[in-house]
């Protein structure tokens, strides 16, 4: 299974404008800085890249959550920025206080143990909960995945692993490209250039 | 119909073409069937034709009707064509003819014709997902709710088609549909009209595929329709508290009252189709489902399921409704199982997920990994050497190197801020650069080849459109300089 190679391009395209806009700060940033700006840029060109999925609506209002990134994102996504981040319509889940809810999960899933192996341990008991430690570590993984039931979450789990492969693969090829120009570049470059490159470092 | 499959399906997987059964009882949750892709069957004509491709049906390889699965062979049908489907929904039709029908008031309108009446309800789904992409593909191509279509595969993709890659076309366009569905809502307003158009297209592909039992299926629907508009609505109301907490039940009520919405025609329509669909569900639970075992045809726009209880099986609305859901999960899991390597010997929901959780969270530290490198990689070059690289592969654009095409369109952003902002002092070192980068591609396009061809040869048929965009670019500068000298997020 692969992205499809619009998707690809959409990525690259957003990821090199998103560089572009940012790259004026880039000089003044240490390493670490740097290096969450990049991550950052990777990101939101992903999300803005892929639409409107759940997962990107939560990967932005994730990246959102700081005010300086707030910013940024607004600049990069323009208008999308505002619809992605209002909340989805669709969602027709009613808020639920989480205390309630894991409060009668308890008691049903206690009523349901009861009924169903009051002779003892059960394999599909422990199965039942190692899946459920599973799904809700997958739901902290999957960014906006906390709402989601269990069949969409593996959906958009899919969805988000491809487009995770995607920025990899599309970052590999970035990082090859700048170290063989580099490379070329320091290779055939006079000495006082070089010397003047090993100073701006 | 079978075309347009073929466009739209080009999503690469290679998958066996084998239907292996589990009996229900093997492992509760899990059920590794894969559909079998077949040629298009002969196109069923008569009852009596029907019956006897039922144990041949193409979809089953062996001969027991436990092992069908419904949600497979939603998906699959779609796959397959229009035929397809008609002969396989329609054999599957053909199994209550010799069953003695429980008749509820509402079963009576469905008594007359058993056999041709269920056929065209699975044309449902698969109708409705065709033409509900290729309307979408038509209407929303300039919005960017057709990003939603990126990982379906692109209409221009070869139609070198598989059993597996359309699936999991239909599959993402089910689970998207499903969504659209869920939002009812927030439908734009061309979801509006493609809906209508959907069930005008609908109606009238059904009508052409079989025409005696379409035309008289659908005469009959309306002619019941009007009847039963309002047991229909009851029916409606009271069969989503019957079949429990499903929530396509829940949809399916947001969806009629959508519909509704939307006008007239469509809403009765809708209601034809609630109708059937909730008097197929009461049908389907209240007998048993025949040899071939379960009919899960989703209509994707409506969120209905059209389930039939298996041989043996609890009938219960409750059952059915969880061995839907189980298996639509089963379906996601098997998928996930292809996109994570080295997963395909296991079988199981936790080990599974644990599976993916690993390869997520693998995948976030490698793009964690390759951000630091990248940020090494470019201390001070500040990506500025693509602006370059593009001025000086622009004029050399002619030539064959597909490096030089992805450095191209990597670098069309930074045409037009080489003037200004970025301007200083290593801006002669910069020209160097790109004197000395373009010299060593040339001299090292035999050594990176080998490794970037693969990789980059998607990367050509950008070029077009990158140029187009660079040039354009180009003529704008006055809009570069603003974004440009705009303070950043990155305020530290």
């Amino acid at each position: 299974m692969q992205a499809t190679k619009s998707f690809e391009r959409a990525f690259l395209r957003q990821l090199l404008r998103v560089f572009r806009l940012s790259a004026v700060s880039y000089k003044s940033m240490s390493l670490q800085e740097r290096k969450s700006a990049i991550k950052l840029s990777a990101d939101v060109a992903m999300a803005s890249a892929r639409g409107s999925r759940k997962w990107t609506r939560g990967l932005i209002a994730k990246l959102s959550e700081e005010d300086e990134h707030r910013s940024f994102l607004r600049l990069i996504l323009g208008t999308e920025y505002e619809r992605l981040t209002k909340p989805c319509h669709g969602s027709w889940k009613i808020p639920r206080s989480k205390k309630i809810v894991r409060r009668s999960l308890r008691v049903c899933s206690r009523r349901k143990n009861n009924l169903r192996a009051p002779h003892g341990f059960k394999s599909s008991v422990l199965a039942r909960t190692l899946v459920e430690k599973r799904t809700h570590a997958l739901k902290r993984l999957v960014p906006g995945g906390e709402s989601l039931d269990g069949y969409s979450l593996l959906d958009e789990a899919l969805d988000y692993v491809i487009s995770l492969r995607a920025q990899a693969d599309l970052m590999q090829k970035l990082l090859t490209t700048f170290e063989a120009s580099k490379l070329s570049a320091l290779s055939k470059c006079t000495l006082p250039e070089r010397k003047a490159s090993f100073v701006g470092k | 119909m079978e075309m347009n499959e073929d466009r739209k399906f080009g999503l690469e997987k290679s998958h066996g073409d084998h239907l292996s059964d589990h009996s229900s009882g093997v492992s509760a949750d899990w059920q590794f069937n894969t559909p079998a892709m077949s040629a298009a069957p002969p196109h069923p004509s008569t009852a009596a034709s029907l019956v006897p491709p039922l144990t041949s049906s193409p979809l089953l390889s062996a001969p027991v009707p436990e092992a069908f699965v419904p949600g497979l062979w939603n998906y699959h049908t779609m796959s397959v064509g229009g035929s397809n489907i008609q002969n396989t929904t329609s054999a599957i039709g053909s199994i209550p003819i010799g069953r003695p029908v429980a008749m509820s008031s509402k079963g009576m309108l469905l008594s007359t014709p058993p056999v041709i009446f269920p056929p065209s309800l699975p044309h449902f789904p698969a109708d409705s997902g065709f033409i509900e992409r290729a309307a979408r593909f038509s209407c929303l191509s300039g919005s960017s709710f057709m990003e939603m279509n990126l990982l379906r595969p692109s209409q221009s993709v070869a139609p070198a088609r598989k059993a597996s890659k359309v699936v999991m076309e239909t599959q993402v366009q089910n689970t998207e549909l499903s969504m659209t569905g869920d939002k009812a809502v927030s439908l734009p307003a061309a979801y509006g009209s493609i809906d209508q158009s959907r069930m005008d297209t609908q109606r009238d592909r059904r009508s052409s595929h079989i025409s005696n039992s379409e035309s008289q299926e659908t005469n009959f629907c309306e002619g019941g329709q009007e009847g039963n508009v309002d047991s229909s609505d009851v029916a409606g109301n009271s069969s989503p508290s019957d079949l429990g907490a499903n929530k396509k039940k829940r949809t399916i009520r947001d969806m009629e009252k959508d519909q509704v919405q939307r006008g007239p025609q469509s809403s009765s329509e809708a209601t034809k189709d609630d109708t059937e669909t909730k008097h197929k569900v009461e049908q389907n639970s209240s007998k048993h489902g025949g040899k071939n075992g379960k009919d899960n045809s989703e209509a994707a726009k409506e969120g209905y399921v059209h389930v039939r209880a298996r041989r043996g099986q609890a009938t219960n609305s409750h059952s059915l409704a969880e061995r839907v859901r189980r298996e639509k999960i089963s379906e996601r899991m098997k998928y996930l199982q292809e996109l994570v390597p080295g997963c395909s010997k296991v079988t199981g929901k936790a080990v599974m997920l644990d599976e993916i959780i690993n390869y997520v969270q693998s995948l976030q530290r490698q793009v964690e990994f390759l951000s630091m490198k990248l940020s090494a990689v470019n201390p001070q070059l500040d990506f500025s050497v693509e602006r370059l690289l593009a001025k000086n592969l622009r004029h050399s654009h002619g030539s064959p190197l597909s490096i030089a095409g992805f450095s191209q369109e990597m670098s069309y952003p930074q045409v037009y801020p080489s003037q200004q902002g970025l301007g200083h002092a290593g801006g002669s070192t910069m020209v160097n650069l790109s004197d000395t980068y373009r010299r060593t591609m040339n001299t090292q396009l035999p050594t990176m080849s080998g490794y970037k061809e693969p990789s980059m040869q998607m990367h050509n048929p950008w070029n077009e459109e990158i140029i187009m965009q660079m040039d354009y670019d180009a003529n704008h500068p006055p809009n570069a300089q603003e974004i440009n000298r705009k303070p950043d997020g990155f305020a530290i």
